[in-house]
């Protein structure tokens, strides 16, 4: 096995909307190094929440469903696992932090509930305690269909070669595994440390909507820590913050990488987000991975066409210089979309083979050594394009 | 440009009075309020964009909504065109309405999912439409009024003079006794000089075909299709919605378009789009824009001016290039510093400001950034810094007390690679 924390290959997602069908995400293929942080960009609609979602199995299916691929982690296909044992991986082993703070938060529980659920979680599972004696250990429990469920023992059915489950109540299970209150709460602060909330003690008593969304987005980033994943993936986790609390969580996240051992897939639309805080970038368009990298040499040297347009977007002038350049047309309808590579309509490269010929796969550009591939077939004239 | 500002505001404020309880009611406890623009002087000039950068709970959205009398301000001055606005009520507000349009924040949330395109473009027609018809009825009667009322102050003045100076008159002589008398007479007849009453044309009730063609030729403007009018806004994604709030905004010729962060949901390439297109506006048909973002990078581009706020109070005011270049006040240097850069050499570098807005409830006394700034003296906590010009930054003025001694501190000092603090957590 490499040493990656997730490797995906080749994946395909479909979504079947009435009588059509598109594909959102196709033939994408990626790794993430175990305590690397990798950036995903690309245009809205490209697909890259589809493929973040699609990791810990979020996706409604249907409408959504895996055309192909393997998402392989811990040793596991995700993508063979059955729905009902998502649970189990999604805490411990694969955590998200979405965009939206204040809608992911629960405006009913003040924060201290909030974080110490995650908390409580994770303990029942380290302990292995819970109303059902197991019979299998594993990486994984997917055990809780294996084993005698906890409705036998209340039907007072005997369960042939396996132990009469146990009910306790929920209490009983706090106890052996040392949630009660006063316990979570010293855990509970120690993450809200961790995250560099000031005063928590006050902040533990709050709700949500109390919070600013600078603080909201720490709390979201405290419970997916405090579950301590191997894989955090972070859907757009700035883009509703403005700049200087962004510069605040982005300084976290990245003190945090270090501190607690952890990978992130970082999905973001801003380039300035990614060049600060990824390690390695991968560039998306039309549901397509057109370039990756190290994000340095991305930045300096783009060697997929898409890629040098959408870092000129950017707009780092004044009115008088001149206009934004801009990149011509729209994002493909990715119901129809355009025969050949799919940039070809817009891409300021674009020669005859290109309307005909798909894409080629994502290739090494710069002789073996490298790790920087592109998936065009000029890559090694996209440095001298005007 | 003329030398008479478009909009100027003086001191304008803005407090939103919390509810007390029963128990703060009873013993007696003052009121307390959020001020959210406290104490702003801000001008617009014909034809110019001034960008408003500041973060969230700065109030710079307020501040917009207050020049677009969408909020009524508590205290302060604001004139458009020299006209004081906050006189204006009723449906002479709703007629001088179509001088300032709105660009909403929130694209999906600003557009009414069951009105097609036409009846939300065209609906500042039609709105228009009818307060032009009020006005060609009303105005004439308003100058009546005010013309009859002007009168009956004017006769009880003559009056009350030509009573007052009875005593003095016995004393002259009868034929000049009588020649006063007459001339207050022939005074009370002649009156105030008859008004001039314009004679405003009824304009015709507007129709739906003439909505549609208005509709139809605003749309190219802002970039979208003319074959859109009978769409609905859902099938349309971010960037065309935030076209259709311009357009709606331009539809009636503004003089002045506020638009509260209109890029902010949009990304890069969709947002180097429509920026280019606000710049073609404003160069085509010289409107002014007041664009509220935290978006540095958008306000460089379009803007003129730049303001730059700090819960509720203009810190910094400039030239683009000279603030965004060389800003003086530590909170503007702040902000530039975090704006994260698409440069990769720049990475792993962390930012020195910490904390979070404090709290806006009645605000001490003295400079609102001296609890988050590294210059930070005794004097800061209790005086405010008034907005002043200093030496070597012309056209900028600045409110800091340090500002000459921290004028040379760039930016990027305020970012170090020097790893955090060790943190008390020990949960790894």
């Amino acid at each position: 096995m490499t040493d990656a924390a997730v490797s995906i290959e080749g994946l395909s997602i479909d979504y079947v909307v009435g009588a059509g069908r598109f594909r959102a995400v196709s033939d994408v293929s990626l790794e993430v190094p175990r305590g690397h942080v990798v950036g995903i960009v690309g245009e809205t609609g490209c697909g890259k929440s589809t493929l973040a979602q699609a990791i810990p199995r979020l996706l409604p299916e249907p409408p959504a469903t895996i055309g192909g691929g393997r998402i392989v982690f811990e040793g596991v296909d995700l993508v063979k696992v059955p729905l009902w044992k998502m649970p189990r991986i999604r805490g411990t082993g694969i955590n998200m932090i979405f965009q939206e703070p204040l809608n992911s938060l629960n405006p009913a529980f003040r924060v201290f509930d909030q974080v110490a659920e995650a908390v409580h979680i994770r303990k029942v599972r380290e302990s292995g305690a819970g109303n059902v004696v197991r019979t299998e250990p594993g990486p994984f429990d997917y055990s809780r269909r294996a084993g005698p469920k906890a409705s036998d023992a209340w039907t007072g059915k005997i369960v042939p070669g396996g132990a009469v489950p146990e009910v306790v109540h929920r209490r009983e299970i706090e106890r052996r595994v040392g949630s009660r209150r006063d316990e979570l709460r010293k855990e509970v602060l120690d993450y809200l440390r961790l995250v560099r909330i000031n005063d928590p003690e006050t902040i533990l008593n709050l709700y949500p909507h109390e919070l600013s969304g600078g603080m909201r987005q720490r709390i979201m980033i405290a419970m997916a820590l405090s579950e301590k994943p191997s894989l955090l993936i972070a859907d757009e986790p700035t883009s509703a913050l403005d700049v200087t609390i962004q510069a605040q969580v982005l300084t976290l996240m990245k003190e945090l990488i270090e501190e607690v051992h952890t990978s992130i897939l970082f999905i973001s639309h801003d380039l300035g987000v990614i060049a600060e805080t990824a390690d390695e970038l991968g560039v998306m368009y039309a549901g397509r991975l057109v370039e990756f990298g190290p994000v340095a040499e991305i930045f300096e040297s783009p060697r997929h066409p898409y890629t040098k347009v959408l870092l000129r977007a950017a707009p780092t002038r004044y009115k008088t210089d001149g206009p934004l350049l801009s990149i011509p047309g729209n994002v493909p309808n990715l119901n129809r979309p355009p025969p050949g590579c799919r940039f070809h309509p817009r891409c300021p490269i674009a020669r005859p083979i290109c309307k005909v010929e798909p894409a080629p796969p994502l290739a090494v550009v710069d002789g073996a050594g490298s790790t920087h591939k592109s998936a065009c077939h000029f890559a090694a004239e996209v440095p001298q394009m005007a | 440009m003329s030398a008479v500002p478009l909009v100027e505001a003086v001191d304008l404020e803005k407090l939103f009075p919390l509810t007390r309880s029963a128990t703060e009611v009873f013993s007696g406890k003052a009121r307390r309020s959020i001020h959210a623009v406290d104490g702003v002087t801000i001008s617009v000039m014909p034809g110019e964009t001034v960008g408003l950068i500041g973060e969230s709970g700065s109030g710079k959205t307020t501040l917009g909504w207050v020049i677009a009398r969408l909020h009524d301000s508590t205290a302060g001055s604001l004139r458009f065109e020299g006209q004081d606005l906050l006189q204006l009520k009723g449906e002479n507000l709703r007629h001088w309405r179509h001088n300032v349009q709105v660009v909403f924040q929130d694209p999906v949330g600003s557009l009414d999912p069951r009105l097609k395109v036409w009846q939300i473009v065209g609906e500042p027609l039609r709105a228009q439409n009818q307060s032009d018809r009020w006005f060609a009825v009303n105005e004439p009667k308003r100058i009546r009024r005010e013309y009859r009322i002007a009168s009956r102050k004017e006769r009880k003045r003559l009056t009350r003079e030509f009573r007052a100076g009875a005593t003095e008159r016995s004393k002259l002589p009868p034929a000049e006794q009588k020649r006063l008398e007459d001339e207050y007479r022939a005074a009370l007849q002649r009156g105030l000089p008859a008004p001039v009453i314009p004679r405003i044309p009824m304009p015709p009730r507007i129709r739906r075909a003439t909505v549609r063609q208005k509709v139809q030729e605003t749309l190219p403007t802002v970039g979208l299709p003319v074959d859109c009018l009978d769409q609905y806004p859902h099938e349309f994604s971010g960037g065309g919605r935030q076209r259709l709030s311009l357009a709606r905004a331009l539809i009636v010729n503004p003089k002045l378009v506020v638009l509260d962060e209109p890029t902010s949901a949009l990304d890069v390439a969709v947002q180097a789009q429509i920026l280019n297109r606000l710049v073609e506006l404003q160069r085509d048909r010289g409107f002014a824009f007041l664009l509220i973002t935290h978006n540095v990078a958008a306000v460089r581009y379009v803007a003129d001016r730049v303001a730059v706020m700090y819960m509720g109070r203009v810190v910094e005011v400039g030239s683009v290039r000279g603030v965004l270049e060389r800003p003086i006040h530590p909170y503007t240097k702040a902000l530039l510093a975090a704006v994260p850069v698409a440069d990769a050499r720049r990475r792993r570098t962390r930012f020195r400001i910490g904390g979070d807005i404090p709290s806006l409830v009645d605000p001490p006394p003295g400079c609102r950034f001296a609890a988050r700034c590294p210059f930070v003296i005794d004097r800061c906590k209790v005086e405010y810094p008034a907005l002043r010009e200093i030496a070597g930054a012309p056209g900028q003025q600045v409110g800091c007390h340090r500002a000459e001694e921290v004028i040379d501190i760039a930016p990027a000092t305020l970012l170090t690679t020097e790893p955090a603090a060790p943190p008390a957590a020990a949960a790894a």
